[in-house]
C-alpha cells in the first residue's frame, strides 16, 4: 500500500493553486464580498470590507483588468453611482482559491 | 499578511475574513427586496379582503387606487437606491412576481366576471394571490 502524502505535499500542491490576483487580503475580501451578491454599490463594498475609497479603487482596477470584476456606472437621481459585480471568471477563480486555502488550512 | 505561502493558521484567518466580508455585504443590503415583497403581499391581501366586503364598483375602484398607490410608495421607498442585490435575487424575484401576476390576473378575471359578490371567493383568492409573494419574501430573506 503506497504511503499517504504528507501534509507538506498537500499544502504545496494547494499553494500552487492559489490565485495570484486575488491572494492579496484586500482583493480577496472584495471578491468574497461580491460573491454573496449579484451586484453591489461601491460604497457598500467599501464599508463591508472596511477599506478606504482609494484602496478599493486600486483593488477594483486590478480585478477588472483580470476580468474578475465588472464595473457599471449609473445614477440614482442626479447622483452618480458605481456598481460592482463578480464575473463568472471571478467566481471560478474565487472558488478555486478558497478550495486551495481550505486544503492548506486542513493540512 | 500578504505571503503567497500562507501557513495553515494564515489560511484559516483568510477563510474567516472572506466569510466575514461576504456576511457584511449581504447584511448591508438590509433585505430591501424581501421587505418590498412582504409589503406587496400585505397590500395584496388587504386589497382582496377589501374586495370581499365591497360589492359596489365605485368603492372598489377607490380601493384599487389605494392598492396601486401603496405599491408605488413601497417601490419608491424600498427599491430606489438599493445598494446591494443578493446573489440570485433576480431568479427569486421573477419567480415571486410571475406567480403573483398569474394568480392576480386569473383571480380578477374570474372574480369580476362571475363571482363579484362571493365573499368566499375573494377571501380564498386573497390567500392564493398573496402566497407567491410571501414565499418569495421568505426565500429572499433567507438568502
Amino acid at each position: 500500500m503506497p504511503p499517504l502524502p504528507g501534509s507538506d505535499s498537500v499544502g504545496e500542491e494547494a499553494r500552487a493553486r492559489l490565485d495570484e490576483v486575488i491572494h492579496s487580503p484586500v482583493r480577496l475580501s472584495v471578491v468574497a464580498a461580491l460573491a454573496a451578491t449579484d451586484e453591489a454599490e461601491f460604497a457598500a463594498v467599501r464599508d463591508a470590507v472596511q477599506i478606504s475609497d482609494s484602496a478599493l479603487s486600486k483593488a477594483v482596477t486590478a480585478l477588472e483588468q483580470a476580468a474578475y470584476v465588472a464595473v457599471r456606472k449609473g445614477y440614482v437621481g442626479k447622483r452618480p453611482r458605481t456598481w460592482l459585480s463578480l464575473t463568472p471568471a471571478g467566481r471560478e477563480a474565487l472558488s478555486a482559491h478558497l478550495t486551495a486555502l481550505r486544503a492548506i488550512a486542513g493540512a | 499578511m500578504t505571503s503567497t505561502n500562507p501557513t495553515p493558521d494564515e489560511a484559516r484567518q483568510l477563510l474567516a475574513m472572506t466569510a466575514g466580508a461576504a456576511g457584511s455585504l449581504r447584511a448591508a443590503g438590509q433585505n430591501r427586496h424581501a421587505q418590498w415583497l412582504t409589503g406587496l403581499a400585505t397590500s395584496t391581501f388587504m386589497f382582496y379582503v377589501g374586495l370581499s366586503t365591497i360589492p359596489d364598483d365605485g368603492p372598489a375602484l377607490v380601493l384599487c387606487g389605494a392598492y396601486m398607490a401603496s405599491c408605488l410608495v413601497l417601490s419608491l421607498a424600498l427599491l430606489r437606491g438599493v445598494t446591494v442585490t443578493k446573489e440570485g435575487m433576480g431568479r427569486r424575484w421573477i419567480g415571486a412576481i410571475r406567480g403573483w401576476g398569474v394568480a392576480y390576473t386569473v383571480s380578477l378575471i374570474v372574480g369580476l366576471t362571475w363571482l363579484r359578490e362571493s365573499v368566499l371567493f375573494w377571501l380564498l383568492a386573497s390567500v392564493v394571490v398573496t402566497a407567491p409573494l410571501a414565499v418569495g419574501a421568505w426565500r429572499e430573506g433567507r438568502a
